[in-house]
């Protein structure tokens, strides 16, 4: 079987037979990876913690037929302090979740990899606007993958350059007074949430903490933003449930 | 494929953990191999089982007795519960001889990812054991990993504030193993709940 090197960030992990575990990996230049480490629940096993979720890794793997095998794992990046903190734990869940979701097999995923490295490397070291940064990091995913939201003419009719504060998941973004009727279920944002929402999207790892913000919007924008998401994906987010345990 | 009676059982067999479709296979084609007795037997065991066994009242491990022998045991430490995710933790703890309080088992852990939150575990059940004044420490058995440390993080958070000390199993390295071989999150653990000797 031939040997590969990788970067990967381990994504989750599945429990297989007795003492193994399938590890789901997203790399950038090979996108998702599906890993089987032997022996890895054992308590003596030589991988220990170095395959748990949020762990930053240097890999080497055997390419298998449907599922590759880890051969060695180095741990770049532990993110130990997202496991050891709840609230870091609950919001870094979502961001996972979504990776998986939006990487496939054997495809390019340098962007959402990055994506994903710099979100995790930012909630590190936030203990503040947690909910902030998880609303940044969906709707720059959804944009990586192709659905940026409207927000500078009404996503409905593409014409009206003034839209109003609904928000249309289904539209993917603002609606103007003309197009009000056609979504019943859009959103309606308060001020505050419409005036920061192009910021909120044009928002960088350098730029975003600097952003001035109520609590009550971050929350907004990211129910908002977690609408749009699941609405991509086909199905809600499971791990955004939990974000108020 | 195959007859309906095979593939039934293979549907059946390939639901259980650990066992995929191929594995399901080799098991049903080994069952219809096997003689008539062997069959039967395996068959009246998981019926007995699901019959005779039940879940302990008070600290949900199995049991076939009306509650189970760690709660009825009368000797045991009342004031300290022992946390565990599953009914087979309570035989690790048991095997190292060195515990004498009382259990209780959660039914899983806490898992963002796969949508698990508390509200699927018995955690209300144990809160309920803490209304009395009696238990004064909560250990936190579960799993070593991420699911189970969320579960202890979150206990702690819930019980803490009722005045009753939340501890967690220490993490560190594996006896009989190699320091050189220990990846830094382990070796960074032990070190916090490195002890005097
Ligand atoms: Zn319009
Ligand atoms: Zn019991």
């Amino acid at each position: 079987m031939p040997l590969y090197k990788t970067k990967g960030i381990a994504l989750n992990t599945y429990k297989l037979g007795e003492a193994d575990k399938i590890i789901v990996l997203i790399s950038p230049e090979r996108g998702k990876i599906r890993a089987v480490a032997k022996g890895v629940r054992k308590t003596k096993s030589k991988f220990g913690s170095r395959l748990e979720p949020f762990t930053f890794i240097d890999l080497m793997l055997y390419e298998g037929k449907n599922l590759d095998i880890v051969n060695q794992a180095e741990i770049i990046d532990s993110f130990k302090e997202i496991r050891a903190d709840l609230n870091k734990l609950k919001y870094g869940s979502v961001m996972l979740e979504l990776a998986d979701k939006v990487s496939q097999e054997n495809e390019d995923s340098r962007q959402v990899f990055l994506l994903l490295l710099n979100a995790l490397k930012e909630l590190k070291t936030s203990d503040e606007k947690q909910a902030l940064l998880l609303a940044i990091f969906e709707l720059k995913l959804m944009s990586v993958i192709g659905f940026s939201p409207h927000i500078d003419q009404c996503a409905a009719c593409g014409v009206n350059t003034k839209p109003g504060n609904l928000f249309s998941i289904k539209y993917g973004g603002l609606l103007c007074a003309g197009c009000i009727d056609r979504d019943p279920a859009a959103i309606p944002l308060s001020n505050e949430s419409l005036n920061r929402l192009p910021e909120v999207i044009k928002a960088t790892s350098h730029s975003w903490k600097d952003l001035d913000i109520s609590e009550k919007s971050e929350n907004d924008i990211l129910k908002l933003a977690d609408a749009f998401a699941a609405y991509h994906m086909d199905r809600p987010i499971k791990s955004s449930k939990l974000l108020n345990i | 494929m195959y007859a309906t009676p095979v593939s039934n059982l293979i549907d059946e067999l390939s639901k259980m953990p650990g066992i995929g479709p191929k594995s399901a296979q080799r098991l049903a084609f080994y069952l219809l191999k096997a003689s008539q007795e062997d069959a039967q037997k395996l068959a009246e065991a998981i019926v007995h089982l699901k019959e005779t066994v039940k879940f302990c009242p008070v600290c949900y491990n199995v049991t076939d007795e009306p509650e189970c022998e760690f709660c009825a045991d009368t000797h045991r430490d009342d004031t300290i519960i022992c946390v565990v995710e599953e009914a087979n933790d309570i035989v690790s703890m048991e095997k190292t001889g060195e515990y004498r309080g009382r259990y209780h088992v959660l039914g899983g852990a806490i898992s963002p990812i796969d949508g698990i939150g508390p509200d699927d575990l018995r955690i209300k059940e144990l809160l309920k054991r803490l209304e009395g004044d009696e238990v004064a420490e909560i250990i936190v058995a579960t799993n070593p990993n991420i699911e189970g440390e969320a579960t202890g993080m979150y206990l702690a958070k819930l019980i803490k504030p009722l005045g009753v000390t939340v501890t967690r199993l220490a993490s560190g390295l594996p006896i009989g193993g190699d320091l050189e071989y220990a990846d830094e999150v382990t070796l960074g653990s032990a070190l916090k709940g490195r002890r005097e000797i």
